[in-house]
């Protein structure tokens, strides 16, 4: 190994170490959230007034776990799920209306596995680092389709519980949260069940974020982290994001554009 | 495609040593303030059926199906696709009821059984 390659790797792994105190402090699960409980409840309470004034049954929801600081312009959000407009039974006996969202969580046991857990709003939103959500509302054929696509189980079955962050969607080999609300939405349009035809339609018709990593990143990567895999891209790291959906949607006539409904009730409207 | 590009320090930064700590993937966040307060939301509900946050009821929710339309009409119907979607155009007239309660599911399974 050259002089300059093993400085490198020892510069990398400093880097890693360096930050490694700030995220152990923030993002655990088990964490304190940095937001009160009441401020969670007003700001997820919000996000489904929203969405229940635009008359949605079903749209896809984003939030941001990650401070936006530290993430490139390109990413707005880090953990997307599917809101279907439910009656809910409460512990107490009570019917009440709002939203369920269906999620593919990793498993905080098996980082590399995940699992599907359905939660609401307030759920969704708690530990969040900055509260932001992303809403795409479909056009009401394909929500109706995603509906019962929920309905009818479709979500457990085009579950892979082997989980990768960067997980490249035009393969079946790892599903992350953006991926799996990717697989259903394809499976709901072209009413199939069957993942060779799902990936085939998504790599004709959906395009991927780019990720450029350096060489000796996409080798390190994997070693330090069990659910970061890079065996399922070839020469280019490319994931699904909330943005490239809501990119593929509007192109197809599926959706409008997004939404995003700040801490403070803000409501930005993006094409 | 004119292909962005991520940051590289983002994904660097989300790199930890630890298994335990990690950077946000599609982990579910149940913070403890949540938790403890759905736990007690759960525990009320079947005494008194009241934890506030600030003015927001907090509730257990023990199921949820997709509801499908408005009125008692709706409430009938439960087939599939069977929508009002006339009242679904996101103009004022198909605003939908979200009720004033916050409700929790609690942490995921997986999040309990190791804790």
């Amino acid at each position: 190994m050259s002089a300059s390659i093993h400085k490198l790797i020892i510069m990398f792994l400093v880097s890693l170490l360096a930050h490694a105190p700030a995220y152990a402090g923030s993002r655990q699960y088990s964490g304190e959230s940095i937001y009160s409980a009441e401020q969670v409840a007003k700001f997820s309470k919000r996000v489904e007034k929203y969405a229940g004034s635009k008359g949605a049954r079903a749209f896809i929801i984003a939030r941001l776990g990650t401070p936006q600081s530290e993430l490139p312009d390109q990413v707005q959000f880090t953990h997307v799920g599917l809101a279907i407009y439910s009656r809910i039974k409460t512990a107490d006996g009570n019917q009440i209306y709002g939203y369920a969202i269906n999620n593919l969580y990793q498993n905080p046991n098996a980082l590399d596995q995940s699992a599907l857990f359905m939660d609401y709003p307030i759920d969704f939103f708690a530990g969040a680092q900055e509260l932001k959500a992303g809403i795409i509302i479909p056009k009401p054929i394909l929500q109706k389709k995603l509906i019962a696509a929920i309905e009818s189980g479709v979500n457990q079955s085009l579950h892979n519980s082997n989980y990768s962050m960067v997980s490249n969607p035009y393969s079946q080999n790892y599903q992350n949260c953006t991926e799996h609300i990717l697989d259903i939405i394809f499976s709901s349009i072209y009413d199939t069940e069957s993942m060779v035809q799902i990936k085939a339609n998504e790599n004709a018709y959906f395009r991927a974020q780019a990720i450029e990593l350096a060489p000796i990143e996409r080798l390190f990567a994997p070693l330090v982290r069990k659910d970061i895999k890079m065996t399922d891209h070839s020469d280019s790291i490319e994931t699904a994001t909330f943005t490239t959906i809501s990119q593929f949607l509007r192109s197809y006539g599926l959706a409008d554009g997004y939404t995003v409904i700040t801490e403070h009730g803000k409501q930005v409207y993006r094409r | 495609m004119n292909k962005s590009l991520f940051a590289v320090s983002a994904l660097v930064a989300s790199l930890t040593m630890s298994g335990a700590a990690m950077a946000e993937g599609s982990i579910q966040h149940f913070g403890q303030s949540i938790s403890h307060v759905g736990q007690s939301a759960t525990h009320s509900a079947k005494a008194t059926g009241d934890v506030l946050l600030g003015t927001t009821k907090l509730v257990s929710g023990v199921a949820a199906v997709p509801f499908k339309g408005i009125g008692a009409a709706a409430d009938a119907s439960n087939a599939v696709g069977d929508f009002l979607w006339d009242t679904a155009t996101g103009g004022v007239e198909g605003d939908l009821k979200v009720s004033d309660e916050a409700v929790t599911a609690g942490p995921a399974p997986m999040f309990v059984i190791n804790n």
